[in-house]
């Protein structure tokens, strides 16, 4: 059986996060009294603090038993994290991997 | 204007085993090993508390235990790289002596505010697009530092067991101390407010401890526990400055008093973003006293001193609680719990020159928000129907009366009173569990900015029109309700012996009608699902789902003029 001496765990996690203000649709106040002021040119602002993040996890532990006490190990990590609005700290688009090999003794 | 956040979260989580002969079950083992990682890209957010090592690194994880006659020690540990591992240690001797030491060390990634969005400028003349006015930019000294923190935290605790005809039962002392290490982002912001952000990277060396004593006596029915704590803060890194402009007509680009006259500095360095040390004494007792087989009562008091040692500025707190509880019957328990605090903190003189040099009086001293006597007073009753079904009914009536900061522009109230409701169901069946729980809550005068926004225009000051005049803004601004109605509940249930389901749910809907500017509305809803399931002797899968779903009303409020 080829698969006779092998323990294998496998997490995974998937999250979406959304968050945005509604439009600004109306001004209290008399604003056109007032001069050198572009109110239009706030009409974008609600879109300044949208966030949209993904993120990916997966981890997987491998053991493989050479005798009752002793396996080798092999440890893999994935994180995917995915800003589709990125703004004040740029895009935070990234992917963190990481891998480790060893063994591991019971005793 | 409405913010709105959704959050989804969807998690698998699996365990085969193969193994033909059954695992040995050990308390013993040790992996040795080596890794390495690597980031693709921006590591904030895909790695934030794990290393980029793009080389091959040892690593090391071990647990040991082992039993020498009344002497038992426990000794596990992980050692991933140098800014990563920890170590647990734990002796005990008999029933009279525990020894726990502990040690932890990771990383944290910290972002770095690009400050890209502050770079703009007003039109004069909208029509033909002609720049002039007020303006933002920035200057980021640092632009490709990557900021983080190393956290390493100690802590040993020691404790005694007193097994004699004293009085004292037991004694802890303990020390814990925590640093942070590292880099952060330091901002200036030049001229009246906003119009030049600079940024340049600073060092992390901070260093918080604790020691503290704790004795435990028990006479007749009555438990007396006493607990003293030092704390210290002490921050090692170095002073840093920043550059502040000489303040310029914005269209002009010249130096003109009428612009000088508004900031208090300009044209020179000065320091900034320090934290300073500072330190903190406590002192608290607790008394619980069995009065009868049906009656008991719990009593705290505590004393607590917290100096600033740079500028000399103390903060004393006094709290006090008492607890009574009584069984009335075998399915009645009832509880009244009433608890006090104050806080008294020192005023500091803020000497600031007069408004435009000959103008104003800006000088003032500063009484501090903390000061405040709060009181709170609890009813609560535990109704069981069975051993498997209780219902809960409490009220509880909060008063927060602050010296020196209003709450409310009308009446300038300084004191936020709460009414709370609360009902709550937990029942048990075969197989399954579920709560429901309903509250509601009324407060008068939630705290909030009182005066914080919406200005008087047309102010008529020396013969002119003025636009904005900072001491008479009128509107009041808060994300708190006056009237929060909350209900969430949750149904477990075995499925089969070998899976079972969690449902739960959350809702919250509040509101703020006292604002004189707007109407708050707050909404928040949370559901979701946890599914467990043993398929074999070897394979375990778990799904879980989380769906969350808040909004809330705020205000939008342009900044006119300067400042």
């Amino acid at each position: 059986m080829p698969f006779e001496n092998v323990e294998i765990n496998l997490t995974a996690s998937v999250s979406n996060a959304k968050a945005h203000f509604d439009p600004i649709t109306h001004w209290d106040g008399d604003i056109e009294a007032i001069p050198h002021l572009d109110f239009e040119g706030y009409s974008e602002i609600d879109t300044y603090s949208d966030l949209d993040f993904n993120v990916l996890q997966v981890k997987t532990e491998i053991y493989y038993y050479l005798t009752k006490d002793l396996s080798i190990m092999a440890v893999l990590d994935y994180n995917k994290f995915t800003d589709d609005a990125p703004y004040v700290y740029g895009d935070q688009d990234g992917k963190w991997v990481y891998g480790k090999l060893g063994f591991r003794l019971l005793f | 204007m409405k913010k709105l956040i959704i959050v989804l979260t969807i998690l698998f989580v699996s365990a085969w085993c193969f193994a033909g002969e059954p695992k040995k079950e050990s308390a013993n083992y040790a992996e040795i090993g080596a890794h390495g990682s690597s980031v693709t890209k921006d590591g904030t957010r895909a790695a934030e508390y794990d290393e980029a090592i793009t080389h091959a690194e040892g690593s090391l994880k071990f647990r040991w235990v082992k039993t020498d006659g009344d002497v038992k020690i426990k000794w596990e540990g992980k050692v991933e790289s140098h800014s990563d591992m920890n170590f647990k240690l734990v002796i005990n001797s008999g029933t009279w002596f525990k020894s726990t030491t502990t040690y932890n060390k990771f990383f944290h990634r910290l972002g770095h505010d690009k400050l890209a969005n502050l770079e703009g400028r007003e039109s004069v003349d909208p029509e033909n697009n002609t720049p002039g006015g007020k303006f933002v930019f920035h200057d980021d000294y640092d632009p490709d530092v990557e900021y983080y923190t190393v956290y390493e935290k100690f802590s040993q605790v020691f404790d005694f067991n007193i097994d004699n005809d004293s009085p004292f039962k037991h004694v802890q002392v303990g020390l814990s101390a925590l640093s942070r290490k590292g880099y952060h982002q330091i901002n200036g912001l030049s001229h009246c407010d906003t119009c030049h952000i600079t940024s340049k990277a600073a060092k992390t060396d901070e260093l918080t401890y604790d020691l503290w004593v704790k004795a435990d006596a028990k006479v007749g029915n009555t438990d007396i526990s006493y607990k003293g704590t030092y704390s210290k803060f002490n921050n090692q890194a170095p002073v840093y400055d920043l550059y502040f402009d000489l303040p310029r007509h914005p269209v002009t680009g010249g130096l003109i008093d009428e612009f000088a006259g508004r900031t208090l500095f300009g044209g020179e360095r000065l320091p900034t973003n320090y934290n300073n040390d500072n330190e903190m004494f406590e002192n608290a007792v607790s008394i619980e006293s069995v009065i009868s087989p049906k009656d008991t009562i719990y009593a705290k008091l505590l004393y607590s001193t917290q100096k600033n040692k740079a500028i000399d500025l103390q903060m004393d707190t006094k709290a006090g609680s008492f607890r009574y509880t009584r069984k009335f019957s075998k399915n009645f328990r009832f509880d009244a719990y009433f608890s006090y605090y104050t806080i008294d903190n020192d005023d500091y003189f803020v000497d600031l020159p007069n408004w435009r040099v000959d103008g104003d009086p800006m000088a003032f001293n500063r009484l501090s928000a903390f000061n405040r006597d709060v009181s709170y007073f609890k009813l609560r009753g535990i109704y069981k129907f069975s051993n498997n079904q209780r219902l809960t009914l409490t009220y509880r009536y909060q008063q927060i009366d602050r010296d020196n900061v209003i709450v409310n522009y009308e009446d300038n109230s300084t004191e936020t009173t709460k009414n709370l409701f609360k009902v709550r169901y937990d029942g048990k069946f075969d197989g399954a569990k579920a709560f429901v729980e309903v509250s509601y809550e009324d407060i008068d005068h939630p705290f909030e900015n009182y005066d914080g926004i919406y200005e008087e225009s047309y102010h008529n000051y020396s013969g002119g029109t003025l636009w904005y005049y900072l001491r008479e803004r009128v509107g009041e601004a808060t994300s708190l309700p006056n009237q929060d109605f909350r209900i969430k509940g949750s149904f477990t249930v075995d499925l089969t012996g070998d899976s079972s389901l969690n449902i739960y749910a959350n809702y919250r809907d509040g509101e703020n009608d006292e604002l004189n500017t707007y109407k708050m509305d707050l909404k928040s809803k949370n559901a979701g699902f946890d599914y467990f399931v043993q398929l074999n002797d070897s394979t375990v899968v778990t799904i879980g789902y989380d769906y969350s779903n808040g909004s809330q009303t705020t205000l939008y409020a342009v900044p006119i003029m300067d400042g």
